[in-house]
């Protein structure tokens, strides 16, 4: 069932094209060693060369002279490595929270949705600079960051779906076999909740890269690896003279943005003629 | 009791628990960064081993935690920050000064974003599939992938270098005329960018909320009831399909309060607006803890108030609400 969903959500018009925007990038991110092998971090021409004036360096160079493509498609995988990360994390630790505070109801309910509460209510943004600054600036930091805040949307969502669920047939008949609330929750309820997550997948992948490239803008990205948004950073300096080193890679960070919105577009669409 | 004092009871009560919550997060956050408040005074003034000593036990930061936790609720408790390393000054005072420009910028957005997403909304919305439906639908989805620190700084390259026509940082002038009038228009000129780079995405926000609104609207058998009744076209649109949907919209905009502020740190930054959003990121890159926490701490009252006063626009609004647990 959860297939078909996926497959008619690509025939959607938005479907179509975010994923094939999604498609380009996640090769980019694969092929980087192959298509553009080397260091990306290396001088390889002169300062600022505009884009499409050496075919050799189709965007052009930056102040130092490296390779602005090869840094956007070396960018590619970190930034989308962050946001997967994030989005798994949030949707494992969030469903799993939903489902049991869904299904024991009382205390534990109680205690897990007064922390989303609270979670909720700091900023998130600031709450990933915090913990960046207690962590110090690396790939598994970024992804701490940035989940500690996303798992709450989840875990709203398939709390209610497993309140709905929750005196279903199949649920009451498996707690009468005599297994635990917990185990059911996660085994029984939750599988039938998770079509409800998939639809939010796409707005916490998508939020995840634009928090990633702001807090790597800020500086406070892992410092040795290429990201969209330390080259816009570093572009600053020269922007009111060569733009196309801010342009291009936050033309590679729009539409990869824009294709997981797309792809979610088209995943709520297709939810909601499977629900009516 | 009447209904908004009734509101505005339950909301406090309701809120102690999420700032319980986020003191003690603040508090673990205090214990994990490296050095603490007395190392940070020392590297100021200088002072041996001993002399630490002394100021820890004085300033109530030596102890067991638990100790140190009381004494944090209790500041708390008396509105004591305590002080931030990079300004040498009390963080409420810092605070104090910066805040007024962040509520500025979103007070600003916020007019903007729901200006134009609402208009935008009420034309997606008033024939769904059309055209001009999906124009629009699909322009909202570009806007919420735009990342507002780049739209910022296209925005500065374009209005600073190509088209010098709008300033590009602070929200004063250097050579701002005399006068009151003349005062409040220079920083309305100088919100203008600021306040796109920003609101870009909150406009697709409005936008979006309010189509889908008036999407569930137009099904609705009392829309039909009046359509069949031979009610205007005019005034169905209005009265019975984009009013109901308006409702929602007033949610979203206290929902997203927290991610304003998120989004004035960067913003802030590219604008160079000495506000509380760029103040949080100079906390952290001067390893100013006592300064972050207080960031955190009354961003979250922030919300917490901002979203009190939504509630109270909402019953305000909407007689429904409030009345069931009377």
């Amino acid at each position: 069932m959860r297939d078909d969903l996926l497959g008619r959500a690509a025939l959607t018009a938005e479907g179509l094209i975010g994923l094939s925007l999604l498609v380009v990038a996640a090769a980019l991110a694969l092929a980087a060693p192959l298509l553009l092998p080397g260091d990306p971090f290396d001088i390889v021409a002169r300062p600022l060369l505009r884009p499409l004036s050496d075919p050799a360096h189709l965007l052009g160079t930056d102040r130092l002279g490296r390779d602005i493509l090869a840094m956007i498609v070396h960018g590619a995988r970190p930034s989308l490595i962050t946001a997967l990360s994030v989005a798994a994390v949030a949707l494992g630790v969030g469903m799993t929270a939903g489902a049991v505070a869904g299904m024991l109801g009382g205390v534990a309910d109680e205690v897990i949705m007064r922390l989303a509460d609270a979670v909720q209510t700091v900023p998130s943004f600031v709450v990933a600079l915090a913990v960046l600054s207690v962590l110090g600036p690396s790939l598994p930091g970024l992804i701490a960051a940035l989940a500690v805040s996303a798992w709450t949307a989840p875990a709203r969502v398939v709390r209610s779906e497993v309140l709905r669920l929750r005196g279903a047939p199949f649920v009451e008949s498996s707690l009468l076999l005599g297994r635990g609330r917990i185990p059911v929750a996660l085994t029984v309820v939750l599988p039938n909740a998770i079509t409800v997550a998939l639809a939010l997948s796409a707005v916490i992948v998508a939020g995840a890269l634009l928090s990633e490239a702001a807090l790597s803008f800020l500086g406070l990205g892992d410092p040795n690896r290429p990201s969209w948004g330390a080259l816009i950073a570093e572009g600053r300096q020269v922007m009111r003279t060569a733009p196309h080193v801010i342009i291009a890679p936050g033309m590679a960070l729009f539409l990869t943005v824009l294709g997981v919105s797309l792809v979610g577009e088209g995943l709520a669409k297709a939810l909601s003629k499977q629900t009516s | 009791m009447n209904r908004s004092a009734r509101i505005v009871v339950l909301r406090l009560a309701g809120a102690l628990p999420t700032l319980l919550i986020v003191a003690l997060a603040a508090f673990a956050l205090l214990e994990f960064a490296p050095g603490d408040a007395v190392d940070a005074y020392l590297a100021e003034t200088g002072g041996d081993a001993g002399y630490a000593a002394e100021l820890r036990r004085r300033l109530g930061l030596g102890g067991t935690a638990w100790e140190r936790l009381a004494g944090f609720l209790l500041s708390l408790a008396t509105l004591d920050l305590g002080r931030s390393v990079v300004f040498s000054r009390p963080v409420v005072s810092v605070i104090a000064e910066r805040l007024p420009n962040t509520l500025l910028l979103m007070a600003s957005t916020t007019l903007f974003a729901a200006g134009l997403g609402l208009l935008g909304g009420m034309l997606a919305g008033a024939r769904p599939g059309s055209w001009r439906d999906r124009g629009l639908s699909v322009t909202a989805l570009a806007f919420l992938a735009m990342p507002s620190f780049w739209l910022g700084l296209v925005l500065v390259v374009a209005f600073a270098v190509t088209w010098p026509l709008l300033p590009v940082a602070g929200l004063r002038g250097l050579t701002a005329p005399p006068g009151l009038a003349a005062a409040v228009l220079d920083t309305a000129w100088h919100l203008v960018l600021p306040t796109i780079a920003l609101g870009a995405g909150y406009v697709a926000l409005y936008l979006r909320t309010l189509r889908a609104g008036m999407l569930m609207a137009w099904q609705a058998d009392h829309v039909r009831a009046a359509q069949a009744r031979g009610v205007s076209d005019g005034a169905v649109l209005w009265r019975a399909v984009t009013r109901p949907a308006l409702l929602p919209t007033v949610v979203i905009a206290g929902q997203n309060i927290g991610t304003l502020v998120g989004g004035s740190v960067v913003v802030e930054t590219v604008f160079a607006i000495p506000g509380m959003g760029r103040l949080a990121y100079e906390a952290v890159t001067g390893r100013d803890t006592p300064l972050l926490l207080g960031v955190i701490l009354s961003a979250t009252v922030l919300v917490l108030a901002v979203n009190l006063l939504v509630d109270l626009l909402l019953a305000r609004l909407d007689p429904r609400i409030g009345v069931a647990d009377a």
